[in-house]
């Protein structure tokens, strides 16, 4: 019994639970910071405590759910994907409100889509889990994708174009991880492409050309090289006429999107004030509480979206580099964690979790940096929030949980 | 679920985690240039300077007549304005702001702490403040932190009240349209087209504003600006209104307690006059609005915001005529020169007797004599031998009972009763033939609005029908856009040969000896027209005149309705006259 207490504790991934930690407590005290700067209203630091205390409960529970009884995780995926989607179509249809994401139950606030991106993991490692990967062929990822795919339309009605995206940063790569036949990733990701250069025709006609290329070198077969050509042209020629039947401020919204200096007032002042307080923190930063730029203040989000300016700005070059080895340690050890466990599924289920959490560091803090367009992702770990807070942490549980059954 | 391991997993690990290790090699590179290479650029913005938005306001478009006339224009005004995000922390300085500008306290700190969708974007508060106010503001700056004097461009109606229901006015826009708007097009506090013309046009009116990024010092000096995107000014519009016929109508609607005047050109529905009373003045709405004003506008047992050519439904009475006549020569129930049962004052219809407008009655007539003289024993005949589902589609046909489409805000549709609507209205058995006497003579269900009786005259003139419109073309500001394509027009299908006898009944009203429209003639021009009064169950009868001129060959069209005011020969067709004289008078000069 104690042999066996002691190799668990050995077989344990102290390491990530250490860096997750460790980024909990330098989020706590960048929202102190923030909080301070903002006028001393506000005190995100006390309530992401509370939230902290909470997901530390949820992580619990996600490790000893992938720990002890993976069964359940994977009996929990169809309901917990029906009741998501459930909420976001109650988003759409709640009447008059702009583009609040947030669904209230009594005094309990929270983003639907931050559920339903851990229930699309669990329903994807669920579907993609049920045939071995030497019996997958193409037509067996048509079912995921459409799975994908719904709360992908529905949050991007919200509109939501940030959030929809993670719903792709979760499927690619555990399609990717169940064995997708490398033609079918190019099927299904070149229209992506193409969506984005079916504004500009001569660019679409250069990106048909290289796709065709790309298709020679893979000697792809006729009909496989036909039904991908097909296909793009189709994506490319749907893509005007929607954009045409668009309103005008829903353009707008995109066009914002993909270019915040066409929102000078809003988005693209927020990327300047960021970039000055990340650059002025210079090598060492200003200091604890010590960030001065003004304009910071100015930052309404600095407590979610916007958290890592004060790092950069207090903490400068070196605090920086910490948080992003930190978060390198974190999503190294998950991956390590999917690739060493021998059930399916729970790999499966970790890599939907990297997938999601890498895509939100890189984009968020390519945000921060004006590499990415502001699309209002939260920074896992630090930004101030309790559905982002209470996800994330329960997804570390189960990556926790799963890393210890590899020796069972 | 299988428990083998996947021998390609070692594989697709490294392509991921390269993947990531690339992104992570990318941020701090980009952070490596940003904090170490170029740090110095970004404290030296941080440190001394400030980075402030200015949004640049775009000139809203001017509404021009088409003979010069300047309907809508701008002026510059001074407002007090506050940048919320900053104001949120120190209401204090809101108070000390009313103090010295002599404002309510209070009332200032609710306008203060109006929304905070857009933190950094100045909102007016205290709106147009004189010369005084300005400076005292700029002699305090430094007590006051985050309070700011803007400049901006307010809307100003030069003629005040005059065609203030083709206008329109302008008003402050609300949050939740600021954020339905994003992309930043409006601002917290912008004003918007509210009514008329300055709604329906109001996106091509508004342009674009403009921006810059302006640098204070730490004393808010400014410094400079760092990018600046100039204002696109909204367009100029002209209008099709003939202000000579606006300005004299408005004069004399103004000696009646409410009604309404619309003149089209039959030929390509352009829109020459629209004046209603009781009116108002848009100028009001410029700025913010004193309650007072509001009340006693909104309030006001007239309701001088309504539109009445447009928004208002009333019975045609007899205007209303030529349809029956029309469907009644269509369904061979009488000819043009048949001579129906002699008209005593009245006619007996099953236990019923209906009257006619003149008590001794008109004796026998044919059908051109009945609309001379507007006989309503005439028409009683006619319309008890219709079919009410064919009589309502005769009117359809002319654009009754449907928008006309006139580009206006809020038009009314107004009622053409057929079957359906009875039955759904009284019962299968709550209405029966009575109903078809009374639609016969424009009375019982019936709703037109002026602007459609309009419209139905210059059909009948024509043999065209227009779509009425008030843009006569857009000049942007590289200059002169071509004229708006005459509007599209369609033919009335129905032959001559059902309109002429018709049209020549209704010259007969104007010209004839007995006819009932003799007040609108005008010398040397031969005009066509119908009295009409139509019976209103609130009060007092509405006087109706319709009429078109020169008879042969129409140049306007116009409709006249002055509400609980009585007989339409005696009361509106003499303004229809005197507007028509001046019309042709002006054009010899």
């Amino acid at each position: 019994m104690r042999a066996t207490q002691r190799l668990v504790l050995r077989a344990f991934d102290w390491t990530l639970l250490g860096s997750t930690v460790f980024l909990l407590i330098i989020g706590l005290f960048a929202l102190y910071s923030a909080s301070r700067t903002s006028g001393g209203e506000a005190s995100y630091h006390i309530r992401q405590l509370g939230w902290v205390a909470i997901g530390i409960v949820l992580l619990a529970a996600g490790f000893l759910l992938a720990h002890r009884s993976l069964d359940a995780l994977d009996f929990l995926a169809i309901p917990a994907y029906v009741l998501s989607l459930a909420m976001l179509v109650l988003l759409l249809l709640r009447p008059g409100t702009g583009v609040e994401s947030w669904l209230s139950i009594g005094p309990i606030r929270f983003q639907p889509s931050e559920l339903a991106k851990v229930a699309l993991v669990l329903i994807m490692a669920r579907v993609l889990s049920n045939r071995p990967p030497e019996k997958l062929g193409m037509r067996h990822f048509l079912v995921p994708a459409l799975v994908a795919g719904a709360p992908f339309i529905l949050v991007l009605r919200q509109p939501d174009l940030g959030t929809a995206l993670v719903f792709g940063a979760i499927l690619v790569p555990m399609l990717f991880w169940a064995g997708l036949p490398e033609r079918a990733l190019l099927f299904l990701l070149s229209p992506a492409v193409g969506i984005l250069a079916s504004s500009h025709l001569p660019a679409w006609i250069l990106f048909l050309f290289i796709l065709l290329a790309i298709l020679l070198l893979m000697r792809a077969s006729l009909v496989f090289a036909g039904a991908t050509l097909g296909f793009n042209m189709l994506v490319g020629l749907a893509g005007p006429l929607l954009w045409n039947s668009l309103k005008d401020y829903q353009k707008d919204r995109i066009l914002t999107f993909l270019d915040p200096s066409h929102d000078p007032l809003g988005a693209g002042y927020q990327i300047i004030q960021s970039e000055v307080a990340i650059g002025s923190g210079g090598l060492a930063g200003k200091g604890f509480l010590e960030g001065t730029q003004k304009g910071l203040s100015f930052l309404p989000e600095q407590h979610t979206d916007f958290i890592f300016s004060v790092v950069g700005e207090e903490f400068g070059f070196l605090g920086c580099v910490i948080l992003v080895v930190l978060y390198a340690v974190v999503l190294g050890r998950i991956l390590l964690a999917a690739s060493r466990t021998r059930d399916r599924f729970a790999s499966l289920l970790v890599i939907g979790f990297f997938g999601y959490l890498s895509f939100q560091v890189v984009v968020n803090v390519g945000m921060t940096l004006g590499l990415v367009p502001v699309t209002g992702l939260p920074l896992p770990l630090l930004s101030y929030g309790g559905s982002s807070m209470t996800t994330t942490l329960f997804a570390i549980g189960v990556v926790l949980g799963v890393g210890l059954r590899r020796r069972r | 679920m299988t428990e083998r391991a996947d021998p390609k997993i070692p594989f697709r690990a490294g392509v991921l985690g390269a993947l990531l290790l690339l992104a992570f090699i990318v941020l701090l590179g980009r952070l490596f240039q940003m904090q170490v290479l170029v740090s110095g650029k970004y404290r030296a913005h941080a440190e001394e300077n400030r980075i402030r938005p200015e949004r640049v306001t775009a000139l809203r478009g001017r509404i021009i007549g088409r003979d010069g006339m300047l309907y809508a224009d701008n002026r510059p005004s001074f407002s007090v304005a506050v940048v919320p995000f900053e104001i949120r922390r120190n209401l204090a300085v809101v108070d000390h702001l009313a103090d010295l500008i002599g404002a309510d306290r209070d009332q200032l700190r609710e306008r203060a702490a109006k929304g905070y969708a857009r933190p950094h974007e100045p909102r007016a508060i205290v709106p147009d403040v004189d010369l005084t106010v300005v400076s005292i503001v700029e002699e305090h700056a430094l007590d006051l932190p985050g309070v700011l004097i803007l400049t901006e461009p307010v809307r100003v109606y030069p003629g005040g009240p005059a065609a203030a229901h083709v206008l329109g006015y302008v008003g402050e826009i609300s949050d939740r349209e600021v954020d339905e708007t994003k992309g930043g097009a409006l601002r917290p506090g912008a004003r918007v087209g509210r009514a008329g013309l300055e709604s329906a046009y109001d996106e091509r009116l508004r342009g674009r504003d403009g921006f810059r990024y302006v640098q204070e010092d730490a004393h808010g000096r400014r410094l400079g600006t760092l990018r600046e995107e100039e204002p696109i000014p909204g367009e100029d519009l002209v209008i099709t209104l003939d202000w000579g016929l606006q300005e004299r109508a408005e004069s004399l609607l103004a000696g009646h307690e409410a009604g309404t005047i619309v003149a089209l050109d039959p030929e390509d529905g352009e829109v020459l006059l629209l004046a209603c009373s009781p009116s108002f003045d848009p100028n009001l709405f410029s700025v913010a609005v004193p309650a007072a004003a509001w009340d006693s506008l909104s309030g006001h047992p007239l309701h001088p915001l309504l539109n009445r050519s447009i928004q208002s439904a009333f019975p045609p009475g007899s205007v209303y005529k030529p349809i029956t006549a029309i469907e009644g020569i269509e369904q061979r129930v009488v000819g043009p020169e048949t001579v129906l049962l002699p008209c005593f004052g009245a006619w007996q219809y099953g236990r019923r007797a209906f009257r006619c407008w003149k008590p001794e009655g008109h004796g026998a007539l044919s059908m051109r004599g009945a609309i001379e003289q507007s006989c309503d024993v005439y028409f009683y005949q006619v319309g008890a031998r219709l079919d009410l589902d064919r009589f309502a589609a005769a009117a359809r046909v002319f654009g009754l009972g449907a928008r006309t489409g006139i580009d206006l805000p809020g038009e009314k549709a107004g009622l053409i009763p057929d079957t359906r609507y009875m039955n759904e209205r009284y019962g299968k058995s709550g209405w029966g033939g009575g109903a078809l006497l009374n639609h016969s003579i424009g009375q019982g269900e019936i709703l037109t609005t002026p602007l459609q009786i309009a419209r139905l005259y210059a059909a009948l003139a024509t043999g065209r029908i227009v779509e009425p419109h008030l843009l006569h073309h857009a000049a942007g500001a590289e200059g002169k856009e071509p004229r708006r394509a005459v509007s599209a027009s369609r033919p009335v299908p129905l032959p001559e040969e059902i309109l002429r006898p018709v049209r020549e009944g209704l010259i007969r009203v104007v010209e004839g000896e007995r006819g009932t429209g003799r007040a609108a003639r005008v010398q040397g021009v031969p005009s066509a027209g119908k009295t009409g009064t139509a019976q209103n169950p609130h009060g007092e009868d509405h006087a109706w005149f319709v009429a078109w001129a020169p008879a042969n060959r129409p140049r306007i069209v116009l409709a006249v309705i002055i509400e609980n005011a009585g007989h339409g020969g005696a009361v509106a067709a003499p303004l229809a006259g005197d507007l028509l004289r001046y019309y042709f008078e002006r054009e010899k000069t």
